[in-house]
């Protein structure tokens, strides 16, 4: 196994990362190459809320290192401060993730007030978290607010499903499926059921459509489930997944794969430049990826949801760090899929 | 395991990372080679060979050796019509067409079976996960090319049959 390096984030904290990642060239010294430095916001136009670490799975590849253990939760005074930022900014889009978001006590008060805004929100799912005793009534409430439910299903089989997110997940993910199904989900209309790929091992995601026509014409096939779209995404070389790819001597190739694969497009499209996310403890980062890594944002921008300003975070100047080759690499990765 | 006396792979400095020709928006979606040596990745990532860069001073006491895979580009620079000609039709070759890209990973991978080269089985390995497709099909494919080869050569027994006819009383 490699070792390990200790470097400062920009918070000050310190964060393991592998020694061998100062080989690569910088991604700011990328971006540069082809005009796009420094990176910046170009609005806000997705609020993403991570609500908390919880969650009922352990799956082996989650950037969050979320599970049942994680007692990281959005307290309702920061949920309420979240949306009052909310109000101030044009986001059409208000896209809620964790953990598993939905066991968050106040993800039913995010919704309904976000809703009440006219905003459009995104649950980003596990599945298995519908099944759940204390969760009977939560698909329904989903229908009811027509949230859109982004939910993870990284292959069609159990074996490949179980292996990244646990054992038996997959057969209750399918059973989740069909209970939203037959709310309505996944039909074509207001219920929107989009499916997110993530590769089950150290490569890439392949072609999005060819995948979503793969998982339309099998998951119909074998489970008469439906959903929409399929969006894939690149596997982040941090936390859980980073711990993967050094056990299995997979790192350095991975990165080699990401690096090589930089397509200016896919940067000039990056999430970050359209979406402020917000930890569960109100600090505000450039993405998710950024959040797991402590990095808020930075460059002068407020770092915390009450100091909220829509006009210096619209525009501002994005903190990046060799894990954004995972968003540039070929068709460029993103919470909504490919964007290049 | 590395052979004795060689750095093993995840060991080795490589060479410098290049920008690799990357067209935006064209309709090159299956990567190809420079001549320079380069592997060029497609748009689906899909590459048909590995990127890992050979580093200068590495010994060469070995065949197979799998960074030598992103030295294939070097075929193009004694030859250059001829290896331009090659990437074009192999780049076309693995487009989607009547076939999909998953299915065309999926006999290359039986036919790098049979042709028995590791650079290509490692590759379309690779490939065909990237693809979508799963080991119980990645297997099947390799059982058609193994038993076709191993049909070619019972099929010659017929051959063998007719030289023993002709030769016999």
């Amino acid at each position: 196994m490699e070792a390990l390096l200790e470097l400062p984030t920009r918070n000050g904290r310190r964060a393991p990362r592998p020694v061998s990642e100062q080989r690569f060239p910088s991604f700011d010294s990328r971006l540069a190459r082809h005009g796009l430095h420094p990176l910046r916001a170009t609005g806000i136009e997705v609020f993403q809320i991570n609500v908390g670490k919880l969650c009922n799975q352990t799956c082996r590849h989650c950037h969050v290192d979320a599970g049942p253990d994680r007692s990281e939760r959005m307290t309702r005074e920061t949920a309420e401060a979240c949306i009052r930022a909310l109000e101030r900014t044009d986001a059409h889009t208000v896209d809620i993730t964790g953990g598993a978001p939905e066991l968050n006590e106040n993800f039913r008060y995010l919704v309904d007030a976000s809703r009440a805004l006219g905003r459009h929100v995104m649950d980003r799912s596990n599945l298995t978290v519908l099944l759940l005793r204390s969760q009977a009534d939560l698909a329904g409430f989903l229908a009811e607010h027509e949230v859109e439910v982004i939910a993870s299903l990284p292959y069609f089989l159990a074996e490949r499903t179980d292996a990244q997110r646990g054992e038996g997940v997959f057969d209750r993910s399918i059973e989740a499926l069909r209970l939203l199904n037959r709310l309505g989900y996944g039909q074509g209309g207001k219920l929107r059921l989009n499916l997110v790929y993530n590769p089950t091992g150290a490569f890439l995601p392949g072609d999005q459509d060819a995948l979503e026509r793969e998982f339309k014409r099998e998951l119909d096939r074998r489970y008469r489930i439906h959903f929409d779209r399929l969006y894939t995404i690149t596997n982040m070389p941090i936390s859980r997944f980073l711990d993967f790819l050094l056990e299995s001597g997979n790192y350095e190739r991975y990165m080699e794969r990401l690096v090589n694969a930089f397509n200016p497009a896919a940067a000039e499209a990056v999430m970050c430049r359209n979406t402020l996310s917000v930890g569960w403890d109100g600090q505000l980062y450039d993405c998710d990826f950024n959040q797991m890594l402590e990095d808020t944002v930075g460059f002068g921008a407020p770092t915390h949801v009450r100091d909220f300003s829509a006009d210096l975070l619209a525009k501002r100047r994005i903190v990046t760090g060799l894990h954004c080759y995972g968003c540039t690499a070929g068709a460029g990765s993103s919470c909504g899929g490919t964007t290049a | 395991m590395a052979p004795s006396g060689v750095a093993p792979f995840w060991m080795s400095p490589y060479g410098p990372v290049l920008d690799v020709a990357w067209q935006v928006g064209g309709s090159d979606a299956h990567g190809g080679f420079t001549a320079d040596g380069y592997s060029r990745p497609p748009v689906s990532f899909g590459i048909a060979f590995g990127v890992r860069l050979a580093a200068e001073g590495d010994q060469v006491s070995h065949y197979y050796e799998d960074h030598d895979l992103s030295r294939f580009g070097e075929m193009g620079r004694n030859a250059p019509e001829l290896w331009d000609k090659f990437n074009d039709w192999y780049q076309a070759t693995f487009k989607e067409g009547s076939l999909t890209g998953r299915e065309k990973a999926l006999i290359a991978l039986g036919v790098a079976h049979a042709l028995q080269c590791p650079y290509c089985i490692d590759a379309w390995s690779q490939e065909c996960l990237e693809k979508g497709s799963n080991l119980d099909q990645m297997t099947e494919a390799v059982h058609v090319a193994a038993a076709i080869r191993g049909g070619a050569a019972l099929v010659h027994g017929v051959q063998m049959r007719k030289r023993n006819d002709e030769l016999s009383m």
